[in-house]
């Protein structure tokens, strides 16, 4: 065991990357039962939303029955009655367009809480590292994007998601997991290196 | 496979690198920048005598060499010298920053990257020599340099040209000068290197960003000068400062490297150049050494005058040679000269003929200095503090005499150089630039991030380097660890991570991506040799350069006159007022006449409007009918005399 703290501590950074990607790894893992144990439970459920019944902005229905939209900040505000895991959205339009911010109950729309879009088989997935209250999709840059067809289109609130989805890093999570463990070796070895010399200096 | 590609380009400077680091003196973790600047310098050279391709062919099979050269025998330094946390690091960080380049596919964005930068890149990788008297429809400035164009060419010398591929190769850049920093850290001692990683990572964002960011930054995925430059400028700084041994080739190659970056270079090389003798002389004086062994000191000192000098004139001579530019005045509106302008503010400065203009540019310099929010820590006069500061902290906290004298000295004169680098840019408001841009100081932060980047880079580097020495052992390694932490919460709350490169989604270049596609159709559908006019009804120049990049090898005329030329509206005489920026009045006759002396088989409008459509619909035999919904191509039908619909490109509306 001493040996092994020894090899530790001459490695900190190498340590602490290895750390933090086994305790991403549990975390991702403990999500994923989470979600599994609400879909059981009925805490969380997968249901269609029709477009008609949100709230949106700068997104219109035209006569042909096309969801185009039609100013510069489109977006679409989604209030789901339920905690929002993920949202697929059946769409031709490009997922590099779509972007989500989520927020709980009273909070603003903010940068710091956004997530970009999966292109997925199925159309473009949003998957949030959170539960949600509401959510703000923002479907394009632009007017002129075609979203949906036909009057009834809609879109999917907690879809499953595939397992592995569950591994990949979102929003800060990234900036956090590339960071953290580098400050976490930092101070450590700060803590050592103090702990050493004061240590000396008492004995 | 591209990303495949660059990483033998690292590989090859890897070789080079371990070379250095096992057959020199040099401290590993400065061996990547040294090995840098080498090739800056080494393509350079190779563009500017027209044999680029050859010498890249050279440079990698003297990579392979110098692979086998590092492990023989006989080396200085030990394997185990490759095994600092750095020299790791660097290669570590560059692997993965190209991985997540190539997955990213991060792009150009701004003007200047259209109007120069980034169009040079892709004429170096797409005719494989340097742009100068390239076919492109407008002259190049002849102030730009070519060092960073040819090592964004060097991480593409195999494979596809891709922007993400000259954006990583300058970002790669930047991490060998903050690796650079870790050459002065012990072994096994993360609180030194990693802070000292950390805090040249933040700098850029520290230093040239201001206020709360609410729109994305370029950050690490821009093309241009500014930021290299300036750290370059610190890196040949800290490339000194750092190493015990005060080598100076390492110094002398990023010098070199940096008066080929861009003009403003070769005055950041001075100052260095000026520190570093200064430091030399300092230490020589104090050491009483006897006047006779100053020789050898004294002349490699000079050596580094001499490298700036060889490296900024061989540019210029090249220029002469190759280009039919005018470069022998600076410009503006005073057309004088660099020694004339110094001079004559020297004199305004002392008094002697002092003019209105000077006393109110100058003070409202000094004036942004204390007052503007330039800089996410409040105005440069902060940074400034910073800076000396540092410094000065280092000087005070380390037991090693000499060091001490190195940090307290450069504390006051990096100060100084400082204020010349300030009086120099200065004078270029005074004397150069337009009313319009000095008035109301246009730029001004621009100007000064490269020195400060570079200053507080060096500042870095010292005390980096008394941490090995310190008095109060522990003191300077936590609170540069806390410091660096304190500007990353700083960053980190002014800037939403998913505004920056590494945080930011698609939708940033989802713009950029339809003007490609665009412009692929318009190459699809016009042969390679044709001269293309450029329509774009409101532009203000930047559609222009846009198209003009993504369409070469296609040839995008001036597309106007000379005097207003590079896009705009067209319109009747009259129609507009006279004087509106970007307006060319021409009758239809003009217009006509005006692509057709031009040798314009093609006419790509990529944005009609009214305007455009009243006046000039008789040179089109559809009366423009075709480019009502989207943008159109016509061809020139000689029999008719009129220009005829080809397809529209784009997506509509």
């Amino acid at each position: 065991m001493k040996r092994v703290f020894a090899w530790a501590a001459a490695h900190l950074v190498a340590v602490c990357y290895l750390l933090a990607l086994a305790l991403w790894a549990l975390w991702a893992l403990g999500n994923a039962g989470w979600d599994a144990v609400g879909f059981a439970t009925g805490r969380l459920t997968t249901v269609h939303v029709p477009l008609s019944s949100l709230q949106s902005q700068d997104i219109a229905l035209t006569d042909e029955g096309l969801w185009v939209t039609t100013g510069a900040d489109p977006q679409f505000h989604l209030q789901a009655g339920q905690p929002v895991r993920s949202v697929l959205f059946e769409t031709g339009a490009p997922a590099s367009g779509f972007e989500g911010y989520w927020a709980d109950g009273g909070q603003d729309f903010s940068l710091r809480r956004r997530v970009w879009a999966d292109e997925t088989a199925g159309g473009v997935l949003l998957v949030l590292p959170e539960a949600a209250q509401t959510l703000r999709i923002d479907p394009a840059a632009g007017a002129g994007v075609v979203l949906a067809e036909g009057k009834n289109a809609s879109l999917t609130v907690n879809p499953p998601v595939a397992f592995w989805r569950y591994f990949v890093p979102r929003a800060e999570q990234a900036l956090a997991l590339a960071v953290l463990p580098a400050a976490a070796a930092v101070a450590l070895d700060l803590g050592l290196f103090w702990k050493g010399r004061l240590l000396k200096k008492r004995g | 496979m591209e990303l495949f590609f660059s990483y033998l380009s690292l590989a090859a400077l890897a070789g080079f690198a371990v070379l250095m680091a096992r057959r020199t003196g040099l401290p590993a973790p400065l061996a990547p920048f040294a090995a840098l600047c080498a090739t800056m310098v080494w393509f350079s050279a190779a563009g500017m005598l027209g044999v680029l391709a050859a010498a890249g062919w050279i440079y990698f099979v003297l990579a392979a060499a110098a692979w086998a050269l590092a492990f023989r025998p006989g080396a200085k330094q030990p394997v185990s010298a490759l095994k600092a946390p750095g020299f790791a690091a660097f290669f570590v960080l560059s692997a993965a920053l190209l991985a997540f380049f190539a997955w990213r596919q991060p792009m150009f964005s701004t003007w200047d990257e259209f109007s120069f930068w980034g169009t040079a890149a892709k004429i170096v990788k797409t005719s494989g020599g340097l742009y100068v008297n390239a076919d492109i429809g407008w002259a190049w400035v002849g102030t730009h340099r070519p060092a960073l164009v040819v090592l964004g060419w060097f991480f593409q010398f195999f494979g596809e040209y891709a922007e993400w591929r000259v954006l990583a190769a300058y970002d790669i850049l930047l991490i060998a000068i903050f690796i650079a920093l870790t050459a002065g850290c012990q072994k096994g001692k993360p609180r030194q290197w990693v802070p000292a990683l950390g805090f040249g990572f933040l700098l850029p964002f520290v230093v040239t960003l201001y206020g709360s960011v609410t729109r994305p930054t370029d950050l690490y995925a821009s093309a241009l000068s500014d930021i290299p430059l300036g750290l370059t400028f610190g890196g040949a700084l800290a490339a000194y400062y750092i190493n015990e041994k005060k080598a100076l080739w390492p110094s002398a190659l990023a010098l070199a490297a940096l008066c080929l970056e861009k003009d403003t270079g070769f005055a950041l090389a001075l100052v260095a150049a000026g520190l570093i003798a200064a430091d030399g002389a300092f230490s020589l004086l104090m050491e009483k050494v006897p006047l006779r062994r100053w020789a050898r000191p004294a002349a490699g000192r000079a050596g580094l005058f001499v490298t700036c000098g060889l490296s900024f004139w061989s540019w210029q001579k090249y220029l002469a040679l190759a280009s039919t530019a005018d470069t022998s005045n600076v410009g503006g509106t005073q057309q004088m000269g660099m020694a004339e302008m110094v001079l004559t503010g020297v004199k305004e400065l002392l008094g002697i003929g002092r003019t209105e203009k000077f006393t109110t540019i100058m003070g409202g310099l000094v004036r942004a200095l204390f007052t503007s929010k330039t800089t996410m820590v409040g105005p440069f006069a902060v940074v400034i503090a910073l800076a000396v500061a540092m410094a000065a902290g280092a000087a005070i906290l380390t037991k090693e005499k000499a060091l001490r004298r190195q940090a307290g000295l450069f504390a006051v004169l990096g100060t100084a150089g400082f204020a010349a680098y300030f009086f120099f840019i200065g004078l270029t408001y005074v004397y150069v630039f337009r009313d319009e841009v000095s008035d109301g100081l246009v730029g001004f932060e621009r100007y000064m991030y490269p020195y400060l980047l570079g200053w507080l880079l060096a500042s870095a580097a010292l005390v980096l380097r008394a941490m090995g020495s310190e008095r109060i052992e522990g003191l300077l390694q936590t609170g540069f660890a806390a410091m660096t932490l304190a500007l990353a919460a700083l960053v980190w709350l002014r800037l939403p991570f998913s505004l920056t490169v590494f945080g930011g989604g698609n939708a940033a270049y989802a713009e950029r991506w339809a003007t490609r596609d665009e412009a692929m159709e318009v190459q699809a559908a016009v042969p390679e040799d044709a001269h293309i006019f450029f329509v774009s009804q409101g532009d203000d120049g930047s559609r222009w350069f846009l198209y003009s990049y993504e369409l070469y090898p296609w040839y995008l005329d001036y597309s106007g006159n000379d005097g207003q030329g590079g896009g705009g509206t067209f319109a009747l005489p009259g129609a507009l007022e006279e004087g509106t920026l970007y307006y060319h009045p021409y009758t239809a006759g003009e217009l006509l006449d005006c692509m057709r002396d031009r040798g314009c088989d093609y006419v790509f409008v990529e944005r009609s409007d009214d305007l455009f459509a009243d006046g000039y619909a008789s040179l089109f035999s559809d009366g423009l009918a075709g480019c009502e919904e989207a943008s159109a191509v016509y061809a020139w039908n000689e029999a008719e005399e009129q220009f005829d619909f080809v397809c529209n490109v784009g997506a509509e509306g």
